[in-house]
């Protein structure tokens, strides 16, 4: 029911998007600064305006040609858990020295001419393309073979905890 | 491998360096720590993680879901935390707060030296001189007032061995039981309600009941908010089996009402009249549970018309009497949903689809609470209806089938409920005034048993008004902020300030507490020392430091057995380097028999938490029905253990409905409910250094139902004067918000220590849970240029 309602307001707002792209012309959409994050694997601050009504971002987030960053977790329903308006404007309370690392850059590889490891965790990363399709974001690397679709065939995250195999001692 | 082959495995390679040598080469745990701990922390990481740091379990800091973070460090310093995928709790899900854990510890004013206060001005001080001082006075409190002049106020974010030792400390020690902490402003209800319900305290089922219930009903629970991380578990199980329904009652839409099913609006205080009526309905239509209820329960009336704790030294004994089905029947027979509905607001028709949701035998249901229910002058008699419905449906201790208290505090169960930080509570759910549980305390504490004071102490709210009156003399407060917390605040705030009373505070940040302290404790806090939390379902989780405290900060436990040793009860303390290890197995006497059996301190380390009561090292998913929990005896079916006077039958209480002590008049015509919003934890002194949370919501705000806001002519954002009979602030009007009251009432959240809005708030408390009511008092809504009335 709720699934079906959500259909139908991602329908609504598609046409009428569409619509609105026709009667416009398309360098209207001001680029959005780049959100921010408290440090490498924290969500994403919202660098607009939520509003009032906390339950339709992925009208546009979830949705590939509304042209809005996509989310790369589109079964998690209440964004608010996690995303805060970025509110830059505001005034702190009181400074705060954390300044986290930086994104590791390249992906390490198993060897030199294999495939990239992924050096995040998966989980709330299942759409790899949400972020890694070619000019879905500038600070990422992007894949330069999108029509693949199944990127953990070769590309899997690292595991620095997992101890080398050992057979297990015969008796 | 089997868990001990495991176990012994992982303590052979830590002894023999192995295990250390090949965590420190994958870059898993510094060296440092390694050689502090003396062992190693095999304990395996979630996928993914950033090779850079080095990673560490914890529970959050935050709640009591009790999430499990990994934590990355690097140069010393919490540099990330991720969720962890291998926490059964969240399943590598955290929410905002928790994501925001690493820059709790970064704040620029964090307290890092001792702080002495003379002559009104704060000067530093060693940690000799501070803790002599300390101990002076507590001394000499002592000898000149005796050891009810002492109290010592703690949270339910205190750890196991924080909390432990505080209790040993004053009751084995300074022969005192003014052991309190916060988590009574936050759930002595829910223990009261467990306790006279089922004869023990904290939920019988566990989080797995979210995914295993078809219908979920919040009685006063803002879950998306309080709760994020079970209710996206909700969600989720939800968008899976789409026939699930979550039906929220309340008095204010929230932004969990955006998620509801089902909104049912009550009149304050109405939960009690509408639980009666979905009783009567069971009742009514012959679907009560025959089998269950006569061979697994009694029932009960106890006093009414008791009063509300506003007057000072109020007492309240309850005089339970058995009275039989026929007569629960008669009690019923007012709460015919009709007859209920004046009282609780709820329409008859709406009594009736919630009440067939609990009657209807095929339907499992879970009943899930927290503040609304708990912060209630009726606090234990609201929770013990709730309890009603599902032990006169049989809808107990099955997957699905459970009633369920959520907590507030990431250790309100674990340290306040379970070790027994109340005022009138002994470790593992016993208390000062049984003879029996004192004598086995001062065994194990290695006392006289005349050493333990039969009588309870002071409980919060009466705590302070003893402070005010001067019973009181020399306070110490950890943990907690009671300066904003406190309700009808000014009369505790002057309290505080009044001459000859002294006032200590172990904090981490400047708040309106270490404003009025005498003296100032830096607090090492979270991973910057070892400490234990146990969640709402019953899990204790275990953490290792992973970080230097700041400057001379020093974790609350050690504060206090330094104080202890210096008053000359060290030999209460004997414990080395290693105390967090000796002080919980020490504890864990306390826990074995009786069906609050805790493992090992290494078999936490190794487990991502164990839910008591752990036997035979398997800890108990569902508590008093057989197979599931090993104290019910076979063939039982059922047992509620705990309960001896009724020889192991639950007891299901006839409780009338009562009004709220202030209701709205021509004079103060609105209904202020106070609350957290999700950014903020407690009184914002954590989340308000953080940049994110604090810019997100920056201040309180007062929220005004449309309709109310048109008549006052009051617009949007436009600042409005909140009076009460005790106090006004100024606030932001907002209309429409994140969530809205309904007519005739108001919602101010009460995180921001520059609007206290608990100086209007009143100090009247459920009697017998002793509980405050912060969600029921008498305001009127005044426009700012408008002269004052």
């Amino acid at each position: 029911m709720r699934a079906r309602v959500f259909l139908l307001v991602c329908v609504a707002a598609f046409l009428g998007g569409l619509a609105a792209a026709q009667s416009s012309t398309e360098a209207k959409r001001e680029p959005s600064p780049r959100p921010r994050r408290l440090y490498f694997g924290a969500p994403p601050t919202v660098p607009h305006d939520m509003g009032l009504d906390m339950n339709d971002c992925l009208v546009c987030h979830g949705d590939p040609d509304m042209g809005a960053p996509l989310t790369p977790h589109p079964t998690r329903l209440r964004c608010r858990q996690c995303h805060l308006p970025a509110a830059e404007d505001v005034p702190l309370f009181r400074s705060n020295r954390l300044a986290g690392l930086p994104p590791p850059g390249r992906a390490p590889r198993l060897q030199p001419s294999g495939p990239p490891l992924i050096p995040h965790p998966v989980l709330l990363r299942e759409k790899c393309l949400a972020c890694h399709a070619p000019e879905a974001r500038e600070d990422v690397i992007s894949t330069p073979h999108p029509e693949r679709l199944r990127c953990q065939q070769c590309h899997i995250p690292q595991r620095p905890d997992t101890p080398q195999f050992s057979r297990p001692p015969t008796l | 491998m089997s868990p001990l082959d495991r176990r012994r495995f992982l303590s052979a390679a830590g002894q023999a360096g192995l295990g250390g040598w090949l965590a420190c080469e994958l870059g898993l745990l510094p060296l440092d720590s390694l050689a502090r701990t003396g062992r190693t922390q095999s304990i395996p990481v979630g996928p993914g993680l950033d090779p850079r740091l080095s990673w560490t379990k914890a529970p959050c800091r935050f709640c009591g879901v009790g999430c499990g973070v990994m934590v990355g460090v690097k140069d010393g310093k919490v540099q990330a935390v991720a969720g962890d995928e291998l926490s059964p709790v969240n399943r590598g899900l955290l929410c905002i707060k928790g994501y925001s854990l690493p820059a709790i510890l970064y704040g620029d004013d964090r307290l890092t030296t001792p702080l002495l206060r003379t002559n009104g001005k704060l000067k530093e001080a060693t940690w000799d001189e501070a803790l002599g001082l300390v101990a002076g006075k507590f001394k000499e409190t002592l000898e000149t007032h005796g050891p009810t002049a002492v109290a010592i106020y703690g949270s339910g974010q205190w750890t196991l061995s924080d909390g432990y030792v505080a209790s040993k400390w004053f009751r084995a020690g300074l022969g005192s039981n003014n052991v309190e902490a916060n988590a009574r402003l936050c759930m002595a209800s829910a223990v009261t309600g467990f306790l006279t319900s089922f004869g023990m305290d904290e939920p019988m089922g566990n989080y797995d009941d979210l995914e295993a219930a078809d219908v979920l009903v919040l009685w006063g629970n803002n879950m998306a908010e309080m709760h994020p991380v079970l209710f996206s578990r909700i969600l989720e199980s939800r968008r899976q089996r789409p026939n699930v329904r979550v039906i929220e009652i309340s008095t204010r839409r929230t932004p969990t009402t955006e998620w509801a099913d089902e909104f049912i609006g009550i009149k304050p205080n109405g939960d009690l009249a509408l639980a009666n009526a979905v009783a009567h309905l069971i009742v009514e239509s012959g679907r009560v549970n025959q089998d269950f209820v006569r061979a697994h329960t009694v029932f009960r009336r106890g006093k009414e018309k008791i009063g509300y704790g506003l007057e000072d030294n109020f007492q309240f004994t309850d005089a339970p009497v058995e009275i039989t089905l026929e007569e629960f029947k008669t009690y019923l027979a007012d709460y015919a949903p009709e007859k209920a509905a004046g009282p609780s607001g709820v329409p008859a028709e709406t009594t009736r689809r919630l009440a067939e949701y609990y009657a209807d035998p095929k339907v499992k249901v879970v009943s899930l609470w927290c503040m609304g229910m708990n912060q209630h002058v009726r606090g234990t008699w609201i929770n013990n209806l709730v309890n009603n419905l599902h032990l006169l449906t049989g809808k107990i201790g099955r997957p699905g089938n459970n009633p369920f208290s959520l907590t507030g505090q990431s250790s309100a169960c674990g340290t306040v409920r379970e070790v027994g930080t109340l005022a009138h509570r002994l470790p593992a759910d016993m208390v000062v005034t049984n003879p029996e549980h004192r004598r086995r305390a001062a065994e194990i504490w290695g006392v006289p048993v005349e050493k333990i004071p039969a009588q309870p102490g002071y409980n919060t709210v009466e705590m302070f008004r003893a402070l005010d009156r001067g019973d009181i003399r020399t306070m110490w407060i950890q943990c907690t902020n009671p300066m904003v917390t406190m309700p009808n605040l000014n009369r505790y705030r002057d309290a505080a300030k009044k001459q000859g009373r002294f006032i200590v505070v172990s904090e981490v940040y400047p708040t309106p507490t270490t404003d009025i302290a005498d003296v100032i404790l830096p607090s090492a806090m979270w991973v910057e020392r070892t400490g234990m939390f146990g969640n709402s379902e019953r899990r204790t989780q275990h953490w290792f430091k992973a970080v230097e405290p700041p400057g001379q900060a020093r974790p609350d436990v050690w504060q206090l057995m330094e104080v202890a040793r210096r008053m000359g009860y060290g030999e209460l303390f004997p414990y080395g380097e290693d105390y967090e290890r000796e002080i919980f197995e020490e504890y864990r006497k306390f826990t074995l028999g009786h069906g609050h059996d805790l493992a090992h301190y290494d078999d936490y380390v190794e487990h991502r938490g164990l839910r008591w009561p752990v036997v035979k090292g398997k800890e108990t998913a569902y508590r008093y029905v057989e197979a599931s929990d090993p104290y019910v005896p076979a063939g039982a079916g059922y047992k509620f253990y705990g309960y001896k006077a009724t020889e192991g039958k639950a007891v299901i209480w006839a409780r009338p409905y009562e009004p709220p002590p202030e209701v709205p008049d021509t004079e103060y015509p609105f209904w202020l409910t106070t609350g957290r919003v999700l950014e903020h934890w407690h009184t914002g002194s954590l989340t308000r250094r953080v940049p994110q949370l604090h810019r997100a919501v920056p201040a309180a705000y007062v929220e005004i139902h449309p309709d109310d806001a048109r008549r006052l002519n009051v617009q949007n954002g436009e600042r409005v004067r909140v009076v009460s009979r005790r106090g006004r602030i100024e606030l932001d009007a907002v209309v429409e918000g994140r969530g809205q009251p309904l007519p005739g009432s108001v919602f101010v959240p009460f995180f921001d220590e520059g609007k206290l809005i608990n100086e209007l708030t009143l100090d009247a408390y459920c009697p017998i849970s002793k509980q405050p009511d912060y969600k029921k008092c008498a305001v009127r809504i005044e426009k700012i240029g408008i002269a004052e009335g």
